[in-house]
């Protein structure tokens, strides 16, 4: 059997005595795009910070490639995982073309300079997502979507087997939304790209992922294909409100209708 | 672009230098100040004046002003904030307190070196204090600079108090240091400080791009593999060193490493490895220049102004212009 890229084991995390996610057990196959969905507070980014090894497990490990990741120098994680957070200091006006580069950063060495080969892998990234128009631009400058692309430039630059993503969507609007995602399968296709993302919206989370983890309180509550997780069973026991699950016409993914509280009789 | 930039500023640092050893209280013809380079071997008041007052002082602004400039400019990375300087981190006010102690009480004696081993030694201190608090917080940028700051406050408070124990020719020399001055004898001062300033901007070259990285949050910085907090405990040391050396030969120069790190992102972007390159020759250019204007302004009256002064204006309003210039859109 193969070893998976990722690969997590009875894991509990949390902040101080607090425990905020529980035995959760899951695995993600080379080249899969696997979702991580839930409520607020059901342990999403504790779990995403535990694989991103931002925070220590209580108990159970996060295998990368077999590998326990706690015992991986941040360089050696680096040039294996990539990381696109949701949240970023903008605190000094890098040029885009600057900012992509910084992602060979865990490739190259103290007493290195960037080589051409570096120049040329940021400059292919920045094709690749469609950035290398704002080359010269200054990453404060950016609008929400360009800055995603620019982000995923960056992680792309790393060279990693792995890509995680914090909630790529969250600030953008439809039409950005689907342009992201859809950039995130061209590259996963192409590249063979493994990626595991957390996401808020689940119809998103239905027309792209191959599969999805659905936490509830802390544990998995299910794991699967997107048919078989996304069900009204399912929401309605972990959303605490009623929805109705229709096929979209087009892509035949689940996709969610909500239904306000007074019209819940009917 | 950037190494026509680095010329530039090299070349502008050597004339600057020619300026200061030209210019002084006591005037110098031209045809003496060639003769002094073309023959270096021989004696003579020009030529005494050139190589043994002037050249050691010129070279202690150089040193001064590359290493607070870079220093300055790691800071301002390394906590993320744009108006942090190398007296940040309560290195000053720890510095000011070693050093009035000393002038005030005189428990010890080492000659010229007196004011500087105890400024140096001071500063240490407070930089051991804030290392040992922010600590506890695990260097979070919050944690170094609430520790630097209430450090230098009660730092500065010890030295008030001594400042009112002082006789006024104490207090005079503890002003004239606390504002910055390169006055005095720097043949000896020279010979340490290079050891302090020049090895420590070389490994703030080296860590660019982890500041670089560190800019853009220390999390970011760990998905690129650079662990923050070691980086920031290791560059907290060596900043300090050097801006420890800087204040042991020229008191409190202010405003050399807040704006002159500011005045090169503008014109070179961001990029910390490029930047402490040409924030130290800026830096050296800049001290070397403000240094003899405040030898030569009032030298008619036989008095000169601490140079800590002149930094001060000038460089406030260059800040001035360049934020007028730069109108809403900052860099930082």
């Amino acid at each position: 059997m193969n070893t998976p890229i990722l690969d997590v084991q009875n894991l509990t995390a949390g902040y101080g005595a607090k425990k905020v996610i529980q035995d959760v057990d899951f695995r993600v196959e080379q080249g899969r795009i696997a979702g991580i969905i839930g409520p607020n507070g059901a342990g999403k980014t504790t779990l995403f910070r535990v694989i991103t090894r931002l925070i220590k497990p209580m108990a159970g490990e996060v295998r990368y490639c077999g590998k326990d990741t706690a015992r991986m120098a941040a360089r050696e994680l680096a040039r294996a995982v990539a990381v696109l957070p949701q949240t970023l200091a903008l605190g000094f006006d890098f040029t885009v073309a600057d900012f992509v580069r910084m992602g060979r950063l865990p490739h190259i060495g103290r007493w290195q300079s960037l080589q051409e080969k570096d120049m040329e892998i940021a400059e292919e990234m920045m094709r690749n997502t469609e950035v290398n128009g704002l080359s010269n631009r200054g990453i404060t400058e950016l609008s929400g979507g360009e800055l995603q692309r620019v982000l995923l430039a960056q992680a792309l630059a790393q060279e990693p087997e792995l890509l995680l993503l914090d909630e790529p969507t969250s600030h953008l609007d439809i039409g950005h939304q689907v342009e992201i995602m859809d950039l995130v399968r061209k590259l996963n296709k192409e590249k063979n790209l493994t990626t595991i993302m957390v996401l808020h919206d689940l119809n998103l989370a239905g027309l792209y992922c191959d599969e999805l983890i659905l936490l509830s309180e802390g544990r998995i509550f299910a794991k699967g294909t997107p048919a078989e997780v996304l069900t009204y069973q399912n929401i309605e026991a972990v959303y605490k409100t009623v929805v109705v699950v229709k096929e979209n016409p087009i892509t035949k993914s689940p996709h969610i209708l909500l239904v306000p509280k007074d019209k819940w009789n009917r | 672009m950037r190494k026509i930039i680095f010329l530039i500023l090299f070349v502008l640092l050597i004339i600057s230098a020619f300026i200061a050893l030209r210019f002084g209280s006591v005037g110098i013809e031209w045809r003496e100040f060639w003769h002094s380079f073309t023959h270096p071997s021989e004696q003579g008041t020009a030529h005494s004046i050139i190589w043994l007052t002037r050249f050691p002082r010129v070279l202690a602004a150089v040193l001064v002003g590359a290493g607070l400039a870079a220093a300055g400019c790691a800071l301002q990375g390394l906590l993320r904030n744009p108006l942090a300087e190398p007296y940040t981190l309560g290195i000053s006010g720890g510095a000011a307190l070693g050093a009035a102690v000393v002038t005030v009480f005189m428990p010890i004696h080492l000659g010229a070196w007196t004011t500087p081993v105890s400024a140096f030694f001071g500063a240490m201190v407070s930089v051991t204090l804030v290392y040992l608090i922010a600590g506890r917080r695990r260097f979070s940028v919050t944690g170094l600079i609430l520790a630097g700051v209430i450090l230098s406050f009660i730092f500065s408070s010890a030295v008030l108090l001594i400042l009112t124990l002082a006789s006024p020719l104490e207090t005079n020399s503890i002003l004239f240091w606390l504002i910055g001055s390169l006055s005095g004898d720097k043949v000896s001062i020279i010979k340490a400080i290079p050891f302090f300033i020049i090895p420590g901007i070389a490994i703030l070259y080296l860590f660019g791009r982890d500041l670089d990285a560190i800019a853009l949050g220390d999390e970011k910085a760990f998905h690129l593999g650079v662990e923050a907090i070691r980086v920031r405990q290791i560059l907290f040391v060596v900043t300090s060193m050097v801006a420890g050396a800087c204040i042991a030969a020229a008191g409190m120069v202010g405003f050399v490493g807040l704006i002159i790190p500011h005045a090169m992102r503008m014109m070179i972007g961001p990029g910390h490895k490029p930047l402490i390159i040409a924030s130290s020759l800026a830096g050296a250019a800049f001290l070397v220049l403000a240094d003899t204007v405040a030898r030569t302004v009032l030298s008619r009256h036989g008095q000169e102004l601490p140079v800590g002064v002149v930094t001060g204006i000038i460089g406030g309003m260059f800040f001035i212009i360049l934020l007028l210039k730069q109108r809403e859109k900052m860099s930082f």
